[in-house]
C-alpha cells in the first residue's frame, strides 16, 4: 500500500515538476521566437514568383452552412502560388451542388494515380471562370474519415507542400507565409512537417470569411478552452518542437512535405487519431530511413476555429481526442523507450503515455477514491484540504502563467476586462478537471470495448459569432 | 493495445479495490508528506512545503495580474506619446523638405528629440522615409540626418548586440550612407540568418552609390548554405529597389550549391540566355537539386537544343528529376523533341512522367494535337484517360 501512496505522491510530484520546467523551457523559446520574428517580413514571401507552390488541402462534410464562406477565405489567402483541394467527402446535404453553383465548377477528364488508397474518386470539378482557376474539388466516396478524404487528395494535388485544414476554420491571411518560413530556411534537415497556434473563434466577429473583431468567447466553455488551447500550444508545444518530441500538428492546419507524406502511406484510415497518428508515423519513416528531418512548430496564430459551446458536443470531441490518442500511441508502441528515435522516443513519446493517457484516469481513480474516504469517514479533512488547496494554487499560478503568455504574445483580447475575465475562468477551472478526466475515461472505456471510427462532428453555427 | 487499454482500465479498478480493503488513515500516515527530513539541522515535513507553496502561487498570480494591467496601461501611454510625436515629426518633415531655409525646423527637430527614445523614432521616420524619396528630396533628408548627429545612433547600433546591428544596418541602406560596407562584409558570412540577410540586403542596395562596383560581390564569398528565404528577400529588393543586374553565369561554378541555385533563379528571373552553355554544364552538377533546378531553367529559357543534348540524362536520372527534364521539353515546345517524347510515352510506367510528356507534344501545336488523336483511337496504356486530362483547358 505504502509503495502505491508513494507512487501516487511521486507521479504527481513529477507532473508538476514537468509542466514548470515545459513552461520555463517554452519562455525562453517563446522570447528568443518573438523577438528574431519582429525583423521577418512575411511580404516578400507571399508575392514572390520564387516561392514554392502549395496545395491546400480542406475536406468537407456536410457542410453546407459554411462551405462557400470558407472557400472564399482560401481563395482570397495572401500567397502568390497556391491551389484549394475542396473534397466533398460524400456529403448528403448540398455542400457539392452549393460549391458547383457558386464557382461555376465543371466536371473534367482529370487524370490521377490511386497511389494512396481511398474510397472511390466520383469525379474532379474545376471553375470555368479564370478566378477561380487555383480551385479544384474533388467528389469522392465517404470514406468514413477525415484521413480518407485527404489521401484521395494526395493523389491529385501537384504541388511539393501540402497544408491540411479543416474546411471550417477561418485561416488568418499570411498563414501560408509563415508556415512555409521553416521550409525555406532550413538546410540541414529536411523539415517534414509544420504547425502553428490555433485560436478560439467563438463569439468573435466574422465577415467575408474574415475575423473583423476578436472577442473572448461570451460563454463560460469556449472561455475555458481559451485558456487550454493557450496553454497547449503556447507551454506545451513551444517545448515539445524545441525538444525535437513534437508528435502532434493539429488537424485545423498543418504544412507537410508530400513527397514524405505519400511514402509512407498517407494518412492512417483505419484509426481515429489521424492528425497525430500522421506525424508519428512520417517521423518513424524519417528514422528508419536515416535521414534527417525536423518537425517545427510556429508560436504565431494561423488559425481559427470554433470550438464546442455545450457539454454534450465537448463530450464527444473530447472522448474522440483520447480514442485518437490511444490508437496512435497503439500503432507505434515501438517507439516508446526507444533510443533511436533520439529525444522522441525516450521523451515526447513517454510523456504523452504517461501523463496525457494516464494522468486522467490516475485523477478519476483518486476522485473515486476521495469520495469514498469521504462517504466512509474515513478522510483525514486537515490534510485532504490542504492538497486540494496546494494543487488549486497551483492550476492557478499554471493559468495565470498562460494569461501572461497570451498577452505577451498574441495580445489579442484588447480590453481590460477580457484580461480579468479570464483570471476570474483560471479560477474556476480547476474544478472543471475532474469532467474533463470523466471525458478522457468515457474515451478509453469505449476505446477498449470498440468503437467505431467516425468524423466527429461538432454543433456549429455556421458562421454566426 | 486494445488489451493493454483493458488491462489498463482493470489495473485501476483493482487498484481501487484495494484501496477500498484499507485502513485510509494508516495509509495517510505512511505518505510522504508526513515524513519528517532534516536539512542544515531545520527538521521539517513536505507537508510543510505546501503551505509555503500555496502562498507562493497566490501570490505569483496576484502580481501577474497587477503586471498584465500595468503593462497594458504603460503600453497604451507610450502609444498615445509616439503617436503625438509621429505626427509632429511628419509635419516638420514635409515642411523641411519643401522649404529652402530650414533653420527653424532643425532646431524644432533638436528640441522635439531630446531623449534617445525620442531620437529613434525621428530615426526611424527619417528612414521610412528616404526609402521613396527620389535622389534631391534624399540628399536633403541626408543632410538633416547628418546635422542632428543621427548617424552617431546608428553607427553605435553596429556595435551592439544582432538586433541592433540590424536595425542599424536598415538605416545605412534606407539613406544610403555606404561608408560601412566593410563591416557589412564580415556578417554575410554570421551564423545569425537575420543579420546575414540584411547584411547581404544592404550590400546589393548600398551599391547604387559605387557604379563601378558588383553588387553581388558577396556571393563569391559566401560560405554558408544561401536559404532560400535569403534568395526570396534578396530577389523582391532587387524588383522593388532598381538594382542592377550582374550576368549570374559568373557564380555558377561556386562551391556553395545555393549560390549555384540562386543564380540559376536569377537566370531565369532575367531571362540572361547569353551564356546557355554554362547553365548547360550544371545540368551534369554532383547535386540532384541543381541538376533538377538547371532542367528547369533550361525549360523556362525554351532552350530546346540544350534539352535536346541532355536527352542522354534521361535515363540515369532521378525520377524527380525525369519529370522535370520533361516538363522542360514542354516549356520549350520543340517539334524535333517528339520523338523522343514518344519514345519516353511507350517506356515510361510513371504517372507524373507520362503526363507530363503528353504534355509535351501537344504543347508543340497543332502537329502535336494531330498525333495525340491518333494516339486517343490507341487501346494501348491508359492513352485514352492521359491524353482526355491533357486535352482538357480547365485543367492548367
Amino acid at each position: 500500500m505504502s509503495l502505491l501512496i508513494n507512487f501516487i505522491f511521486f507521479f504527481t510530484l513529477i507532473i508538476l515538476i514537468l509542466y514548470v520546467g515545459l513552461g520555463l523551457f517554452s519562455s525562453l523559446a517563446l522570447r528568443k521566437y518573438l523577438h528574431k520574428n519582429s525583423y521577418v517580413n512575411y511580404t516578400d514571401v507571399a508575392i514572390s514568383p520564387l516561392s514554392p507552390p502549395i496545395s491546400i488541402i480542406a475536406p468537407a462534410l456536410n457542410e453546407e452552412k459554411s462551405i462557400i464562406k470558407s472557400v472564399k477565405t482560401l481563395l482570397a489567402l495572401r500567397y502568390s502560388n497556391f491551389e484549394v483541394i475542396v473534397i466533398n467527402d460524400g456529403s448528403s446535404d448540398n455542400t457539392l451542388q452549393l460549391l458547383k453553383d457558386t464557382f461555376q465548377l465543371q466536371k473534367t477528364h482529370y487524370f490521377f494515380d490511386y497511389k494512396i488508397p481511398c474510397e472511390k474518386i466520383k469525379g474532379v470539378w474545376k471553375s470555368v471562370d479564370k478566378r477561380f482557376s487555383n480551385l479544384i474539388v474533388l467528389d469522392k466516396n465517404n470514406g468514413g474519415c477525415k484521413a480518407d478524404a485527404i489521401n484521395a487528395a494526395l493523389n491529385i494535388c501537384r504541388n511539393d507542400l501540402i497544408v491540411t485544414i479543416d474546411s471550417d476554420s477561418i485561416i488568418e491571411p499570411d498563414a501560408l507565409s509563415k508556415l512555409v518560413k521553416p521550409f525555406l530556411e532550413e538546410k540541414k534537415k529536411k523539415v517534414i512537417g509544420a504547425g502553428g497556434v490555433i485560436r478560439i473563434l467563438n463569439s468573435c466577429v466574422v465577415e467575408d470569411g474574415k475575423i473583423k473583431e476578436v472577442n473572448l468567447p461570451k460563454k463560460f466553455l469556449p472561455r475555458l478552452q481559451v485558456l487550454e488551447y493557450t496553454r497547449a500550444f503556447l507551454l506545451g508545444r513551444m517545448a515539445w518542437s524545441h525538444l525535437d518530441g513534437l508528435m502532434l500538428i493539429s488537424g485545423a492546419m498543418g504544412m507537410f512535405d508530400k513527397k514524405t507524406m505519400i511514402d509512407c502511406g498517407g494518412y492512417d484510415t483505419t484509426g481515429i487519431g489521424e492528425d497525430m497518428e500522421v506525424v508519428l508515423k512520417m517521423r518513424r519513416y524519417m528514422v528508419d530511413q536515416n535521414k534527417k528531418y525536423i518537425v517545427t512548430y510556429i508560436p504565431d496564430p494561423l488559425c481559427w476555429t470554433e470550438v464546442p459551446s455545450d457539454l454534450k458536443s465537448l463530450q464527444t470531441q473530447r472522448t474522440r481526442w483520447t480514442m485518437g490518442l490511444i490508437d496512435s500511441l497503439e500503432k507505434h508502441t515501438k517507439m516508446f523507450l526507444n533510443p533511436k528515435y533520439g529525444k522522441l522516443g525516450l521523451l515526447g513519446y513517454p510523456f504523452w503515455f504517461i501523463f496525457e493517457w494516464l494522468a486522467p484516469l490516475m485523477a478519476m481513480m483518486g476522485m473515486l477514491y476521495t469520495i469514498y474516504l469521504g462517504v466512509t469517514g474515513s478522510i483525514n479533512w486537515s490534510f485532504f484540504l490542504l492538497l486540494t488547496a496546494f494543487i488549486y494554487s497551483f492550476s492557478i499560478f499554471l493559468s495565470s502563467w498562460t494569461v501572461l503568455f497570451e498577452e505577451i504574445t498574441f495580445h489579442k483580447y484588447r480590453r481590460k476586462r477580457d484580461v480579468v475575465k479570464l483570471f476570474l475562468t483560471s479560477l474556476v477551472e480547476p474544478f472543471l478537471y475532474i469532467l474533463f478526466a470523466y471525458f478522457a475515461v468515457r474515451g478509453n472505456i469505449k476505446y477498449a470495448f470498440g468503437d467505431n471510427k467516425h468524423w466527429g462532428t461538432v454543433k456549429r453555427n455556421g458562421g454566426k459569432h | 493495445m486494445k488489451k493493454l487499454s483493458l488491462f489498463i482500465l482493470a489495473f485501476l479498478i483493482i487498484t481501487l479495490i484495494s484501496f477500498y480493503f484499507q485502513s485510509n488513515a494508516e495509509s495517510i500516515n505512511q505518505s510522504l508528506w508526513l515524513k519528517e527530513f532534516t536539512v542544515l539541522g531545520e527538521s521539517f515535513k513536505l507537508v510543510d512545503i505546501l503551505f509555503v507553496s500555496i502562498v507562493s502561487f497566490i501570490s505569483v498570480m496576484i502580481v501577474l495580474l497587477i503586471i498584465i494591467l500595468l503593462n497594458r496601461a504603460k503600453m497604451e501611454r507610450e502609444k498615445k506619446i509616439k503617436d503625438n510625436l509621429l505626427v509632429k515629426y511628419q509635419d516638420l518633415l514635409l515642411k523641411y523638405l519643401e522649404k529652402e531655409d530650414n533653420v527653424n525646423e532643425s532646431l524644432e527637430f533638436i528640441k522635439l528629440a531630446s531623449s534617445r527614445f525620442k531620437r529613434q523614432l525621428l530615426i526611424t521616420e527619417i528612414s521610412d522615409l528616404a526609402l521613396n524619396l527620389p535622389e534631391k528630396p534624399l540628399q536633403k533628408i541626408q543632410k538633416l540626418y547628418f546635422d542632428l548627429k543621427l548617424d552617431r545612433d546608428t553607427f553605435r547600433k553596429l556595435r551592439g548586440p544582432w538586433y541592433k546591428k540590424i536595425q542599424g544596418i536598415k538605416e545605412l541602406y534606407a539613406l544610403n550612407i555606404a561608408k560601412k560596407n566593410k563591416s557589412l562584409y564580415k556578417w554575410v558570412n554570421s551564423k545569425n540568418d537575420l543579420l546575414r540577410m540584411e547584411a547581404q540586403i544592404a550590400l546589393v542596395d548600398l551599391s547604387k552609390e559605387h557604379p563601378e562596383s558588383n553588387p553581388f560581390e558577396f556571393l563569391g564569398k559566401l560560405k554558408v548554405p544561401f536559404s532560400l528565404w535569403e534568395q526570396i528577400t534578396l530577389h523582391q529588393v532587387m524588383v522593388q529597389r532598381d538594382i542592377r543586374i550582374p550576368d549570374f553565369s559568373q557564380w555558377l561554378d561556386s562551391k556553395n550549391d545555393t549560390v549555384v541555385m540562386f543564380c540559376l533563379r536569377m537566370i531565369k528571373e532575367y531571362k540572361q540566355t547569353e551564356n546557355y552553355q554554362k547553365i548547360q554544364t550544371a545540368t551534369s552538377h554532383k547535386n540532384e537539386n541543381v541538376r533538377r533546378l538547371a532542367y528547369q531553367v533550361l525549360g523556362d529559357l525554351k532552350l530546346a537544343s540544350s534539352l535536346k543534348q541532355i536527352r542522354g540524362a534521361f535515363k540515369t536520372e532521378t525520377h524527380d528529376n525525369r519529370v522535370e527534364i520533361i516538363r522542360g521539353m514542354r516549356k520549350a515546345s520543340d517539334l524535333s523533341l517528339i520523338p523522343f517524347l514518344r519514345k519516353v510515352i511507350d517506356n515510361e510506367e510513371s504517372a507524373e512522367i507520362l503526363v507530363e510528356a503528353v504534355r509535351a507534344i501537344a504543347d508543340t501545336g497543332e502537329a502535336g494535337k494531330e498525333i495525340l488523336n491518333k494516339m486517343l483511337q490507341s487501346e494501348y496504356k491508359d492513352y485514352n484517360i492521359i491524353i482526355k486530362h491533357v486535352l482538357d483547358h480547365r485543367i492548367i
